[in-house]
């Protein structure tokens, strides 16, 4: 089909959309009265939900933290995890902060590579949260277990947080975009909601090379 | 909710541009409830968009821009935002006319099938140059080059030529 007849068929689309389409008023009163405003609120009401929840945790931690300072190696470990949750949290609120700033009147890459960019830093961020792990393995330890533990307790446990360590770490930097192609990391990153990362990802990349397209001009 | 004023010349220039939403939710959807959640969430951020509309720039370059960047970005989502959508059973923009099955319709609803397997930016571009837009109004609202527009287009075409030749050899 030649070009002039895409555009003759657009524009008899075009004509038949003019004397067909039909706004519906009632709708159009009700998304400029309360209704929109009060679903742009439930939504809010979602977010503001999950920083409620997770400022309460990160509290919960930092309440044991100081109620067991006493226990060094229960205060220790605790006050990091606290630390780890605390900075997941600012980081969500950040990341919303971030995402009302876009302005979707924006050229469309500039306000796509914005929200795709905010997207997978988002999603991105939750991988700090695996290195929290290894502290879960300590927070039970007190002196009077490390004076008198015994050797074979300690061969075992400090294996056991030497290995959740190594693990955390690993899992850390491996768990990223770069690898996507390792077919494990995928599934993992999938398992764990990191979809929208990928699809992220995928479109910040798909941004770049169209923007970066040579400019070779087939007319 | 703006003044009265604001409300009614949202209202009219919604009225006018309706045509606009329809394609791009069309263009974008191609289940029948999506296509419905998607117009009215165009409305909606054109509506919370409206009062800081800067006039120095074209009203439909605005229009574009808000509706694309809306219809690319839920094209990007798994599920349906249920939460930012007033639950409705009727559309806010419906087809009151009907669908005949002649030739031109047959060869409609191919060009909207092949537009809608194209990747979301090809899809934008190729409705903008459909829309009649000139270079420097696409790149305005895609933010590129106007050679690079030029160069996206015609590869654009030859894809759809190349779509539309293997359904007619058929």
């Amino acid at each position: 089909m030649e070009e002039l007849n895409i555009k003759q068929l657009w524009h008899a689309y075009d004509l038949k959309l003019e004397k067909s389409l039909q706004l519906n008023q009632k709708i159009m009163n009700e998304l400029q009265a309360q209704k929109a405003e009060s679903n742009i609120s439930s939504f809010r009401r979602g977010q503001v939900a999950g920083v409620v929840l997770g400022v309460l945790w990160a509290l919960f931690l930092v309440f044991w933290t100081i109620i067991g300072h006493r226990n060094i190696y229960f205060a220790g470990s605790m006050g990091t995890i606290a630390l780890f949750n605390i900075f997941a949290v600012a980081t969500y609120i950040k990341h919303l902060a971030l995402l009302d700033q876009v302005n979707v009147a924006d050229n469309i890459t500039v306000a796509q590579q914005k929200l795709a960019t905010i997207q997978a830093s988002l999603s991105n961020s939750g991988r700090i949260m695996i290195l929290q792990t290894p502290f879960w393995c300590t927070f039970w330890y007190n002196q009077q277990l490390v004076d008198h533990g015994g050797s074979i307790f300690w061969i075992i446990n400090l294996t056991a947080v030497a290995l959740f360590i190594g693990l955390s770490v690993y899992l850390y930097k491996k768990l990223t975009y770069k690898n996507i192609h390792i077919k494990w990391v995928k599934a993992f990153i999938e398992g764990f909601g990191g979809k929208k990362l990928i699809k992220a990802m995928e479109f910040m990349n798909e941004i770049e090379d169209y923007k970066m397209e040579k400019e070779l001009d087939v007319a | 909710m703006g003044t009265p004023e604001q409300n009614q010349q949202f209202l009219s220039v919604i009225e006018q541009h309706k045509g606009i939403i329809y394609k791009i939710a069309n263009s974008f959807k191609k289940d029948e409830d999506d296509k419905k959640d998607l117009m009215q969430e165009i409305i909606l951020q054109l509506w919370r968009s409206f009062a800081s509309y800067d006039e120095k720039s074209k009203f439909s370059t605005w229009m574009y821009r808000v509706a694309l960047n809306v219809a690319i970005a839920s094209y990007r989502q798994e599920k349906r935002k249920k939460e930012l959508i007033t639950p409705m059973s009727d559309s806010i923009i419906t087809f009151a006319g009907d669908n005949d099955g002649d030739d031109k319709q047959y060869e409609l609803s191919l060009l909207q099938q092949f537009i809608n397997e194209l990747r979301e930016l090809d899809r934008a571009l190729i409705l903008l140059y459909l829309e009649e837009k000139t270079g420097k109004e696409m790149a305005e609202i895609l933010g590129l080059s106007e050679t690079n527009i030029r160069t996206k287009i015609n590869r654009i075409k030859e894809q759809l030529k190349q779509r539309f030749s293997k359904i007619n050899t058929l």
